[in-house]
């Protein structure tokens, strides 16, 4: 190689390698960051770029934006995007950037998107779209700015707003509930059988139920807006008009008795403040037809006040035939002793005298007296029963049984009757009145014997409670002691079951059986006395049986 | 994020260090974008990287001006700055013959 050569590459070398070690220092200088800009030929022109950039306070505003904010290239390529979009599709950057903004419509926005995006060449768009990204859907404004001819592209800024369509959801629901519920309140408030309107500061009605309308037969739009007195002028002078104005200071009213003017309908009625936010806007009405209660009050005043004179009439009537039998019974007694007396002494001195006819008629007369004065005795008993207030005694029955026995031992020992009576309770009764009682029926049950067979009694006595009887009795809830007196008698039918026990009620002939017809009332009026109860069982031909309920002892 | 696994993936990786709101850069995003769509089909990961956004990546890939297309596959790694519209130069660069 020639030396000259040799030395002109060596030369050329060294010149390359300065310019290159000052590119290297250039490089340096603007990765140190020691340079502030850069000079730049730009079509001949030289154009200064400042490194640390003006441009800076506007990026970091668009970056810290809360509303996204990209650029687009007009084919829909996304060049940039700041962090607010990053966060509205939950997406890295990286992944936005360099992606086509139509990938990330909704497929019902596109069309939309592309009608705005089309119109935003020519100046700016805006709109409402929805986006999709991953499968979620986020309803956003979007707004749409041209940036030619210094930029191709366009700028979009877009606003979220889930939140905004979430609150316009739930507004909506809650205007559905709401209206829902108002419906509810008003369909309760229509079937109140109470008629119910209300009423504002003035008076003039604000609203008011179907009860109400129906009662009045006027439709609400006759009503709703209107002044009560105008509606009904003759209100003015009442105590109801009063009441209103009473409401409208704070009170409750209540009428016990307004009488409709047009039909005599009586109404009870509340007037009541209607208060919100603890300030008084107006009047509740609420009245009750009471017009059949208060009919149906006043007949039941009537009638009880008739019953009332009825009972007191009979009292009196009771009284007076208690006292009535009582004296007659006792007064009788006197004239008959001597017709007795008399009649008994001219058989005993001049029966010899008489004639067989005259004898026969005398003995008529005595047996005739004899009857007169069982029945005047029976009827003395009977109203002494009722008249007289005897007291009750703890008394064992057995005892009671024991005497009927022996008073009547000349009747059982003559029809031959058995009398099978097992072990009696101890309670306290009246004992001359069981006394009355068991011989009645004692001597019942003999006097009814069938002809041609022995008498035979059979006495039980059981404890039961008060659910076991059928009829109702004084005293419920407690215990019973029911007695039942059987008889091998002739019976009778069951239709004179109850027909036995009143006043001179005979079923047999006076021929057939003695008596006076007066026994066994005075066992029921003496069983009354005694809380209980007396019922009987007979069939003709199978005998009878008397059951008594008398209280146990508690 | 992609993760690296994912991006190694591919027989073309890209790196575009831009400023999004650049002439330039919007250039450079449209036009790899153009190539990588018509010419490598799913072949490929294509990253676009704001230097504003993310200063690390500017020190760690060594980037000096914006746009950089960094080639990190085909290997050896290559850098080409600039707005990318020398589309033969760059298929090339990729082994790429243009038809």
């Amino acid at each position: 190689m020639d030396h000259a050569q040799h030395d002109d590459l060596r030369k050329e070398n060294q010149s390359l390698n300065r310019q290159l070690q000052e590119y290297k220092e250039l490089v340096d200088a603007i990765k140190n960051g020691s340079i502030d800009a850069l000079a730049i030929n730009k079509n001949g022109e030289p154009e200064i770029f400042a490194l640390e950039s003006t441009d800076y306070v506007y990026r970091v505003l668009v970056e810290n934006f809360a509303e996204s904010a990209l650029n687009v290239t007009d084919t829909g390529l996304i060049v940039y995007a700041n962090s607010a979009f990053d966060r509205l599709l939950n997406a890295a950057n990286a992944t936005l950037v360099g992606a086509n903004i139509e990938s990330f419509l909704d497929s019902k926005s596109k069309k939309a998107f592309k009608e705005m995006f089309r119109a935003s060449f020519s100046g700016t768009s805006k709109g409402e779209l929805v986006l999709s990204y991953n499968g979620k859907k986020i309803p956003v404004y979007v707004s749409m700015s041209s940036l030619y001819p210094r930029f191709p592209g366009i700028g979009i800024i877009i606003t979220d707003l889930t939140e905004k369509k979430e609150q316009e959801i739930f507004t909506s629901s809650l205007e559905h509930k709401i209206s829902e519920r108002t419906a509810f309140i008003q369909q309760v408030i229509d079937s109140s059988v109470e008629a119910i309107s209300t009423f504002d500061k003035d008076l003039n009605y604000t609203s008011i139920n179907k009860t109400a309308l129906q009662d009045l037969a006027l439709s609400a739009n006759d009503i709703i807006g209107k002044n009560v007195l105008e509606i009904f002028p003759h209100l003015k002078e009442t105590a109801q008009y009063q009441s209103m104005q009473r409401a409208l200071g704070g009170e409750t009213v209540f009428h016990n008795n307004i009488i409709s003017q047009s039909n005599g309908t009586v109404y009870e009625a509340y007037f009541k403040p209607l208060i919100v936010n603890e300030e008084i806007t107006g009047v509740l009405l609420m009245a009750r037809d009471i017009t059949t209660v208060v009919h149906a009050k006043r007949r039941l005043e009537e009638m009880n006040r008739e019953l009332e004179v009825k009972n007191t009439e009979l009292m009196h009537t009771n009284t007076e035939l208690a006292s009535f039998s009582y004296i007659a019974s006792h007064d009788l007694q006197e004239p008959l002793r001597k017709i007795q007396a008399f009649t008994g002494r001219i058989l005993d001195k001049q029966s010899d005298e008489f004639t067989k006819t005259t004898k026969d008629y005398f003995t008529r007369i005595i047996a005739a007296a004899a009857a007169m004065q069982n029945l005047i005795d029976a009827l003395h008993a009977y109203s002494r029963t009722s008249v007289l207030k005897p007291e009750f005694i703890l008394t064992d029955l057995n005892q009671i049984m024991e005497d009927v026995k022996r008073s009547m031992q000349e009747m059982i020992t003559s029809s031959e009757a058995v009398i099978d009576c097992p072990t009696l309770p101890t309670i306290r009764v009246i004992p001359l009145q069981m006394h009355q009682v068991f011989s009645n029926l004692i001597n019942n049950a003999i006097k009814f014997r069938k002809p041609k067979e022995r008498p035979y009694i059979k006495i039980t006595a059981e404890l039961i409670s008060e659910e076991n009887i059928k009829e109702e009795v004084a005293l419920p809830k407690r215990k019973y002691w029911k007695i039942s007196v059987t008889d091998n008698g002739i019976g009778f039918e069951k239709i004179y079951g109850e027909k036995i026990f009143e006043l001179f009620q005979k079923l047999h002939g006076k021929d057939a059986y003695s008596g006076t017809g007066i026994g066994l009332s005075i066992c029921k009026k003496i069983i009354q006395n005694h809380k209980g109860l007396i019922n009987v069982n007979s069939e003709p031909g199978m005998g009878t049986t008397f059951n008594i309920y008398l209280p146990a002892r508690t | 994020m992609k993760t690296e696994a994912a991006v190694d993936l591919k027989k073309y990786s890209f790196k575009l260090f831009v400023t999004g709101m650049s002439v330039s850069s919007t250039r450079a995003i449209q036009n790899i974008k153009t190539i990588c769509e018509s010419y490598l089909a799913d072949n490929y990961s294509l990253e676009i990287i704001d230097v504003h956004k993310n200063p690390m990546l500017v020190q760690k890939y060594d980037i000096i001006a914006c746009p950089t297309l960094l080639i990190e596959r085909p290997e050896p790694i290559k850098r080409l700055i600039g707005d990318l519209s020398d589309k033969e130069k760059i298929l090339k660069l990729f082994n790429i013959k243009n038809t």
